[in-house]
């Protein structure tokens, strides 16, 4: 089945092509998800919630820019709106609270370098991990994340550079990149 | 600069490593939005419910039959005595149905040559399996053999005095109710047979029985009310006095009433909610028609007193109304009015239905699923213990467990789906009048029309229009006591 006669059977509410469009995109959203979520049927909850949204408004996709793009905003605005019903939420983007906090101390499986990576986005706390994913990942702009957050654009910038320090603390201390100022950061594996 | 490189370098890292990051999701989410999207499609699980409840319905009722009927078997089953010329005692199960005395013809007494008896281990079994007996109703026989230990016979027999006085007592409520059953006092003879090798006196046993022989039904009757006496049925449990199951199916016709709500009315002079582009093309009033809908339930009843009654249970309602639509070839741009602080704003919706004439006809049905605690009483308004009238109320707290809701446009031109408008939680009300019938078995029959209104509008307060469905059916109930 093609993209457009998927599209154009998910429009008319035709089953089996919405299967389709789900089939071939869940996989990646889900992964988005995750790196928002808590856990993985949180994870899973945000996936419904906003695949029920892609399909309610796939009429309105006007085939401007790819589709992937289209449903990956729309299930990252459906996360966000999820996270925002959680009260802990709106403290934990706060920039009072992200001057007290700390990274949790797991275990991360060594599956896969995404994998861990993803693994250790998820060990930030809630508002630091949401801030980093919107911008750095997503490609939002302060501003947006600001909108979107109901918080300060100072505030994003902020929990940003904080979130990213940490992050990158992680990742050398799990031996995942190397932290190299004149070449930038690569893999541990391949640059030790 | 060198932090803007620093940060880039940092950015790109993460999003190239975690861009190709895949997880994959269980079914259950696919189910699940699937549900959400063909909601029409989930009622082959609704027909699948029914059916179970239907069938828990058929199975209560049954089993309650069965029950009684297992003790009404009971009531009946006789002990009768015979002998062998071996010198051992049987005792046998007969079975005779009240007013006849087919099984009960040849009892005979004797006891073992020395008078001290034993039971075999068999007796044991025989004495613990009495239901199967009755079940089966096929005599079952077992030795009192001559020179074993005569304690073994009286624990054997005190447990065998307690299934016995139960009988007896059985017989009395018999006699007392039919002066012409009076011989199956005759039946009592081989009960008392059996107190009296309880009580040692196990030599002439044959005394008792010719003193039943010589005995008119009047001594009879004097005879079981005063072993009746020490022998009293349990009484009935408390807690169960008053009380009875009821299960009921109600099918019917839905239907709704809307009211648009001030507000509305007042802006529909307003040109901002129309998004009619054409003119000549009228909205008619919305054409609706009624649907099939069913309720069904289980619950407990409490007699108050003779005429008055509570009742409480749990109660599923599908409920449904058609709209009778035209189908659009193509989505279209409409909007619903809803409430606000200020008046009523519109929101932006596709739509796919018409509320205007012409070929394309479709129907939508607004259905839901429901879940209620139903609270109520039922009056009797005439009647006896056989046959009764009664009207009956009940409010119902209700759980909107899903639903198709089908509202209107701004304009009236225009049906949209939006099942977040679906208030989750409601009150219903019922009234109904019913024939209640008692069957031999003790259980009621009930039959009668009843009508249900929803309290609340199906919709949310933001929603401009206030819809409150309806339906009239016809109840079929039973109700068992406990």
């Amino acid at each position: 089945m093609t993209e457009e006669q998927m599209l154009a059977g998910s429009i008319k509410n035709n089953a089996s092509a919405q299967e389709e469009l789900y089939n071939r995109f869940s996989p990646r959203m889900l992964g988005v998800c995750y790196r928002f979520a808590k856990n993985r049927e949180d994870a899973e909850d945000m996936l419904q919630e906003g695949f029920i949204k892609v399909f309610t408004q796939l009429h309105q996709y006007r085939g401007e820019g790819a589709l992937e793009g289209w449903i990956r905003r729309i299930i990252v605005h459906t996360c966000i709106n999820i996270l925002k019903k959680n009260k802990k939420f709106a403290d934990s983007v706060d920039i009072i609270y992200a001057n007290s906090v700390r990274v949790r101390e797991e275990m991360i499986p060594s599956i896969m370098q995404a994998k861990q990576v993803v693994e250790c986005i998820r060990l930030l706390p809630t508002g630091y991990r949401t801030v980093l994913n919107l911008y750095a990942i997503e490609g939002f702009s302060h501003r947006e994340i600001g909108h979107m957050l109901d918080i300060e654009e100072s505030t994003s910038r902020s929990q940003y550079t904080r979130a990213k320090a940490m992050l990158e603390e992680i990742l050398v201390k799990r031996n995942i990149i190397q932290k190299n100022r004149k070449q930038g950061y690569g893999n541990a594996a391949s640059t030790s | 600069m060198e932090k803007e490189f620093y940060r880039d370098e940092f950015e790109q890292f993460l999003k190239d490593t975690t861009d190709d990051f895949k997880m994959y999701p269980s079914r259950k989410v696919w189910h699940s939005i699937y549900n959400d999207l063909h909601p029409d499609r989930k009622w082959p699980s609704l027909a699948v419910c029914l059916l179970l409840l239907t069938a828990i319905m058929y199975l209560g009722v049954s089993n309650n039959n069965a029950i009684n009927s297992g003790s009404k078997k009971t009531q009946y089953n006789y002990l009768s005595a015979s002998s062998n010329e071996s010198g051992t005692v049987q005792l046998k199960e007969s079975f005779a149905n009240s007013g006849s005395n087919a099984n009960i013809k040849n009892r005979e007494f004797l006891t073992a040559s020395n008078g001290k008896v034993d039971i075999s281990i068999n007796t044991l079994a025989i004495a613990e399996s009495n239901n199967s007996i009755n079940v089966n109703s096929s005599p079952t026989s077992f030795k009192i053999e001559a020179g074993s230990d005569i304690q073994k016979v009286s624990s054997l027999i005190v447990k065998e005095n307690a299934t016995i006085s139960a009988k007896i007592i059985t017989a009395e409520t018999n006699i007392l109710g039919n002066e012409e059953n009076a011989k199956e006092s005759e039946d009592l003879v081989a009960k008392e047979y059996l107190q009296h090798i309880a009580n040692g006196n196990s030599k002439n046993p044959e005394s008792v029985y010719n003193k039943s022989q010589q005995a008119q039904p009047n001594d009879n009757r004097e005879w079981i009310d005063n072993f009746a006496l020490y022998n009293k049925k349990k009484e009935r449990n408390s807690f169960k006095r008053g009380w009875s199951t009821q299960y009921y199916v109600v099918p019917s016709v839905g239907y709704r009433v809307l009211f648009k709500n001030e507000q509305l009315a007042a802006s529909n002079d307003n040109s901002f909610i129309s998004t009619n582009n054409n003119n000549d093309v009228k909205p008619s009033e919305p054409n609706e028609q009624g649907a099939l809908s069913i309720e069904a339930g289980a619950g407990v009843i409490k007699e108050i007193n003779s005429r008055f009654r509570i009742k409480t249970g749990l109660q599923f309602n599908y409920t449904d109304f058609i709209t009778n639509a035209q189908k659009l070839d193509h989505p279209t741009t409409t909007t619903v009015a809803f409430n606000n602080d200020y008046g009523v704003s519109v929101q932006g919706y596709s739509s796919r239905y018409a509320n205007t004439p012409g070929k394309n006809k479709d129907q939508l049905h607004n259905r839901t699923l429901q879940l209620s605690i139903p609270i109520g009483f039922d009056y009797k308004l005439l009647g006896n213990n056989k046959i009764a009238w009664y009207a009956g109320a009940s409010f119902q707290p209700t759980y909107i467990a899903g639903g198709y809701a089908w509202v209107q446009s701004a304009d009236n031109n225009f049906y949209v789906d939006d099942p977040s408008l679906l208030r989750r939680w409601n009150f219903n009300a019922g009234v109904e009048s019913f024939v209640s019938i008692k069957t031999p078995s003790g259980a009621s029959i009930n039959l009668g029309p009843q009508f249900r209104y929803q309290l609340m509008s199906t919709y949310s307060k933001r929603y401009t229009y206030t819809e409150k469905p309806y339906s009239i059916g016809f109840k079929i109930g039973f109700s068992k006591p406990l």
